[in-house]
């Protein structure tokens, strides 16, 4: 019984120093001496190595966090768990120190799970804040959740996505929140976040982060956030967002801020060299290599030349196919079936609905593409016309990829604004809406009317010139002040007021969003504007005599009449169409009447008649004045 | 903090109206019977039919005639002493040890930027303590006996003239005992702790140019502005739930020093009058609060600039309990539709009056503040109406002749709304020490101990240590969350019994989507044997203390005075729970002495 006992315990001992081996090979930890690597260490401590996973890579190495874990004693997914429900409970139940105490141990239970402090961090920062009815309070959260999100950088020292969500949590949540006025005011005169900031690795003095007033501005701040997560990419870290969104994030922080600034009334050579730099910015983004979805890269900024290169790549190939694509269309509508041949020739207007379908059909195959043109050329110009034809669509697509990522971050829109804030007159425009609204709050109503009228020249240039930016924020702003103008008038807008077209195209803008005809009359404007020596005063341009009607019901442009010289405009405009342009003359319809404005904008004196306007009123013939803003 | 309605009953309610004297008596019945049937049927296998009952019926006749009688208090305090001296053989002051090394480090995890710093040390501490105390009593008191009884020591006992009743309740007092000591030294040591935690002082930083107003120095994670008085005397602003105040006084050379004293408000032990609450609509009509979309329905909300208004009753209204006027407290809640002007709070309005409409105060109008608590001083006597005219009213002679009043609370916003529970408003009558609050939220924590020992000793009298530990474990957990079973029972809760919860988890299906296996009739299976489960689990839950209606820990900590009403009904309970697991720990003792 003792033997065998006895060689129960040898085979024992053999087993486990038989295990000792795969162990030791396994897990042998690395060992340096000196700085230098003596060992590199087991299986196990070389993968770590490998993928930069090991716990010192990962982050810091906290006293805290290591113990809470050790003491879960291997039960740290139900330890976490249960904590999850009880910081549910408490968030249900709004405790909200216990729920924010909740959150600090699940985060040092589960340290290196990024998603932990992405969500609660958001939690923090959008849910609980606005739980406040206090907008002190709610700033105060929205400070816990990005402290929250701070903790979880030092945790995780290579996931450029927590410094990416700083960067939103800051300039985002503080600058486009309802409360924007007062928690920028907060931020600013925050001393001690100030300080606390610097300590988290935001230098918070540095002329970079200050605002116009000298103190730090959030959406500056909420830069600094974005470059320090390039930096981590640059440095080889991996973040799961899409490039082109991921790096127009920096620079859009500094025209948020342009933004932001005048529209607290800093609307002079400070505004124009903030939003300078912002240009500049956005340009830098514009030249950065994106990598696409499809695997290649792309500028924001070649779309033009993409179009020429497309542009070249066309003519190039049509020279080489010669009149195939005619010959193709003639042979393809030839073999069409004669219904859809008789579906095309009917008028559009007295088609059927199934001839509609038809009509539709055959018009599609009436476009061949490039390829089938080239295999059509012939024999002898088959290889080289395919070869062209295949530059031509990936031109082609190359273009689209461009246009594609370029509307996702609005790109024309924002280099376009930041060329126009540039503008004397753009600050002069906003500076005078601005001062007219504050005088207007101040009952001096004739010296508003006076800035009134100097503001709406200035922005009908504006709008002339950067048609785009009528689909912006400041456009309703200036639509608010009108509409403040109006009521000190007490009466309709004047017959030769300046932004009669610029209000009914917010109107269809406003109902009906980017749809085709408010596309179509924003891309003629951008023509036109493009047209323009960028030096030149607008009255004394030709556009100012060209000018375009909208046409209410079908929201076409119209060519108005041109005025010849020394022709003074028409006081009471029914428009004169050329008969081809405009077919039958637009119906007039109901005047409209803009939303009521609270009874503080309504003052009851007016403007007196037979004051004379203080600033040279515009030339432009208003013929659909009595459809306008009454 | 969440005050459930039964915890406003009075000792008397409780006992009487409530029914609690009738379960408790019940309860026993019910177990007697089943004890009696249980023993009978042991005895009956052991003995045949006549021997066995008459064996059951000895050991209660023993009880009756011998063991109770003759129980003799110097023996039990011997036992008692020898229980003590055993546990301290067993080094169970370590578990004080435990608890300063986790104080120690107790820093790692508080958050000192906390909105409420006390409420949470209060809530660290408490917890901590609690779940020590309660681990405690589980190991001290489940390996005792069993390991006594495995050694044959417990024959050095029994063999002397020492009845099983003195065994049990001198293990229990002995437990008991050094339980108490551990728990006295960690609430001496929490109290400490708390009180160290949240000493500051801060120093004036930045003066006004008047004198009157100024900011102080950044301590603790915050800073206070405050306004001084034309006397120089002045409060700080609120922050992380305290105050200071603030004096100024001349200095030598000319330049005013401030002094700034210590916090006040942080550590306090109010003592609230709380009423009934009813609400009405937006007609004026009694109603139920309007359910503004929150799942916790705790809060009900009324519509603002309409009638619907949230109205309590008050009782024992008294210039003698009220000296200078009602001090309402209000934890009132916000709730926008809109978002109206983002700078100024919901408004809200208070008026007093009395329950049968001959006097009302005039309206005050205030602005909520959420999550703290918002103090309202409502004078003696203040303008109002004496039938419908106005006039000057008497808080006392007036509006609460019969110590009955009625605070109606409406909100005056348009589409804004206010939320409340009944404990969201009540009348401050003073203070007691916040020591005195703090010993009775521990003299709670003891008396769950004490259950947990009683648990302890009775399952040792007959299991082993291990199975002993663990069903005294389980009670426990039945007594935090046996609930859970009748919840699920009656469809209050989701999710299933504990055979679908471990279908669900491998299938990694939450409690709220609905069991599929694509087989139905397996799915009835699995609930069918759920069912009993969870009835049986649910039965036994009944008859186990509530721990969690027995802590107080949040009293404590969010700075409300122990009722003597609720801590009279915990001490019933335990003293209940002492006799009901005494007399069984008694009868299986004495079942195994029969066996021997």
């Amino acid at each position: 019984m003792n033997v065998q006992a006895f060689r129960r315990k040898m085979i024992y001992i053999g087993l486990m120093v038989l295990l000792l081996v795969p162990l030791y090979v396994l897990g042998q930890p690395k060992t340096q001496r000196g700085g230098k690597e003596v060992s590199p260490g087991g299986t196990l401590a070389q993968l770590r190595d490998q993928h930069n996973i090991g716990q010192a890579a990962l982050g810091k190495i906290d006293p805290a966090s290591e113990s809470m874990r050790l003491a879960t004693l291997g039960m740290r997914g139900i330890a976490s768990t249960i904590l999850w429900q009880q910081a549910d409970y408490y968030k249900r139940e709004k405790f909200w120190d216990r729920y924010a105490a909740t959150l600090k141990q699940i985060a040092l239970l589960q340290p290196h799970f990024v998603n932990v402090w992405d969500h609660q961090a958001h939690n923090l920062t959008y849910n609980i804040s606005v739980e406040f009815d206090g907008y002190k309070q709610r700033y105060e959260w929205v400070k816990k959740g990005i402290d929250f999100l701070v903790d979880g950088t030092r945790f995780n020292a290579r996931q450029p996505i927590l410094q990416w969500f700083l960067g939103i949590y800051t300039g985002q949540k503080i600058g486009v929140a309802d409360e924007k006025k007062q928690y920028r005011e907060l931020f600013r005169n925050d001393n001690d976040y100030h300080d606390r900031l610097t300590s988290q690795g935001i230098d918070a003095r540095q002329s970079d982060v200050l605002g116009s007033d000298g103190k730090p501005d959030h959406w500056l701040v909420g830069r600094q956030w974005f470059l320090q997560s390039y930096d981590l990419v640059k440095a080889g870290a991996y973040c799961k967002k899409s490039p082109h969104i991921y790096y127009s994030d920096s620079p859009k922080c500094r025209l948020r801020y342009s933004e932001a600034i005048e529209e607290e009334g800093v609307l002079d050579d400070r505004a124009k060299f903030s939003w300078n730099k912002a240009g500049d910015e956005w340009k830098e983004f514009g030249d950065r290599d994106i990598l696409t979805t499809w695997g290649h890269t792309i500028k924001m900024n070649g779309l033009l030349s993409a179009r020429e290169s497309l542009k070249a790549s066309l003519e190039a190939f049509n020279e080489e196919v010669g009149d195939a694509g005619e010959r193709l269309t003639e042979k393809i509508r030839s073999e069409l079936p004669s219904e859809e041949k008789q579906a095309l020739d009917t008028p559009e207007d007295q088609r059927s609905t199934a001839q509609q379908k038809l009509a539709y059909e055959a018009g599609q195959k009436l476009k061949p593409s490039v390829m089938q043109i080239a295999e059509f050329a012939g024999p002898g110009k088959s290889r080289s016309a395919v070869d062209l034809a295949t530059r031509v669509r990936e031109a082609n697509e190359y273009v689209s990829h461009v246009e594609a990522y370029r509307n996702q971050v609005n790109y024309q829109y924002w280099e376009t604004r930041a060329i126009a804030e540039q503008r004397d007159v753009t600050v002069a425009a906003r500076r005078q809406m601005f001062e007219a609204d504050a005088l207007l709050q101040e009952a001096k109503l004739d010296e508003a009317i006076t800035k009134y009228d100097e503001a709406w020249a200035n922005w009908y240039q504006v709008f002339r010139r950067y048609p785009v930016l009528m689909t912006d924020d400041i456009a309703s702003d200036v639509i608010k002040s009108i509409r403040r103008y109006k009521r000190i008038l007490d009466s309709d807008l004047p017959e030769d007021f300046p932004l009669a077209e610029f209000v009914k195209f917010k109107e269809m803008y406003d109902k009906g969003g980017m749809d085709w005809q408010v596309e179509n009359i924003l891309s003629r404007w951008t023509s036109d504007a493009s047209k323009l020596d960028p030096e030149a005063d607008i009255f004394e341009t030709d556009l100012i005599k060209k000018d375009l009607l909208i046409d209410e019901g079908s929201g076409v442009m119209l060519p108005k009449k041109e005025l010849k010289e020394g022709e003074v405009p028409a006081k009471d405009p029914a428009p004169t169409l050329e008969p081809s342009d405009a077919g039958q003359p637009p119906e007039p319809t109901p005047a409209k009447e803009l939303p009521a404005e609270s009874s503080s904008d309504n003052p009851s004196t007016t403007r007196s008649p037979n004051e004379p306007p203080s600033v040279r009123p515009p030339t432009l013939e208003n013929p659909s004045q009595e459809d306008g803003l009454n | 903090m969440r005050l459930e309605k039964n915890q406003f009953w009075t000792y008397s309610q409780w006992l009487f109206e409530n029914q609690a004297l009738l379960n408790g008596f019940l309860l026993a019945i019910a177990l007697s019977i089943v004890g009696f049937l249980v023993s009978y049927l042991i005895a009956l296998a052991r003995s045949g039919p006549g021997e066995g009952f008459f064996a059951v019926a000895k050991t209660i006749g023993d009880f009756v005639r011998v063991d109770l009688p003759g129980s003799s208090l110097r023996r039990i305090w011997a036992i008692a002493r020898l229980a003590f001296k055993e546990a301290l053989r067993r080094k169970v002051l370590a578990v004080v040890g435990l608890f300063i090394v986790g104080i120690m480090f107790a820093g790692w995890y508080l958050d000192p930027e906390a909105d409420q710093p006390a409420r949470l040390y209060l809530s660290f501490v408490l917890g901590g303590t609690n779940l020590l105390v309660l681990l405690l009593g589980l190991f001290l008191s489940s390996f005792s006996l069993p390991a006594d009884i495995k050694n044959k020591t417990i024959y050095t006992i029994v063999t002397k003239p020492v009845r099983p009743t003195e065994i049990v309740i001198g293990r229990i007092v002995g437990f008991g005992l050094i339980g108490s000591l551990i728990l006295l030294a960690l609430g001496l040591l929490s109290y400490l702790f708390v009180v160290r935690g949240v000493r500051h002082e801060h120093r004036v930083e930045t003066v006004s140019q008047s004198g009157l107003t100024g900011i102080t120095d950044k301590e603790a994670e915050h800073r206070h502005e405050f306004t001084l008085g034309a006397d120089g005397i002045g409060v700080t602003d609120e922050q992380k739930g305290h105050r200071h105040q603030v004096t100024r006084k001349p200095g030598p050379n000319g330049q005013d020093t401030y002094e700034i004293g210590p916090p006040v408000g942080g550590l306090v032990a109010r003592v609230p009058v709380y009423g009934s609450l009813r609400y009405t609509d937006r007609d004026g009509k009694e109603a139920e609060g309007i359910n503004v979309g929150y799942e916790s329905e705790y809060q009900k909300y009324i519509e603002g600039n309409t009638l619907s208004s949230a109205i309590w009753a008050f009782d024992g209204v008294s210039s003698n309990r009220f000296p200078k006027g009602l001090d309402l407290e209000m934890t009132l809640a916000a709730f926008r539709t809109y978002k109206g002007d983002i700078e100024s709070g919901v408004q809200g309005s208070i008026v007093l009056r009395n329950p049968d409409g001959s006097a009302e105060t005039e309206r005050t109008q205030f602005t909520v503040r959420e999550f703290q608590v918002d103090q309202k001083r409502i004078p003696v006597k203040m303008k109002g109406f004496k039938n419908n005219q106005p006039a000057e009213v008497d808080l006392f002679q007036d509006i609460a002749p019969n110590g009955r009043v009625e605070v109606v609370i409406r909100c005056l916003d348009q589409g804004q709304y206010l939320g409340m529970n009944v404990a969201d408003v009540y009348l401050r009558a003073g203070e007691v020490p916040f020591w005195w609050n703090f010993a009775k939220g521990y003299i709670s924590m003891w008396l769950q101990m004490m259950i947990v020992i009683c648990f302890g000793v009775m399952f040792s009298t007959f299991l082993t240590g291990p199975v002993a530990m663990v069903a005294t474990l389980s009670c426990l957990v039945l007594g935090f969350f046996g609930s859970i079973a009748g919840e699920i029972l009656s469809g209050k809760r989701e999710g299933g019994g504990p055979i679908e919860s471990l279908v669900r988890i491998p299938l990694q299906l939450g409690v709220v989507s609905e069991l599929d296996l694509g087989n139905t009739m397996v799915e009835s299976a699995i609930r069918a044997v759920d069912r009993p489960i969870l009835w049986f689990l649910s039965t036994v839950t009944s008859a186990m203390p509530d721990f969690r209606q027995l802590g107080t820990s949040d009293f404590v900590a969010y700075g409300v005075n122990i009722f003597g009403d609720l801590l009279g009904r915990h001490l019933t309970i335990a003293f209940g729970y002492f006799l009901l697991t005494s007399l069984i720990g008694y009868f299986f003792l004495k079942t195994r002495e029969i066996a021997a």
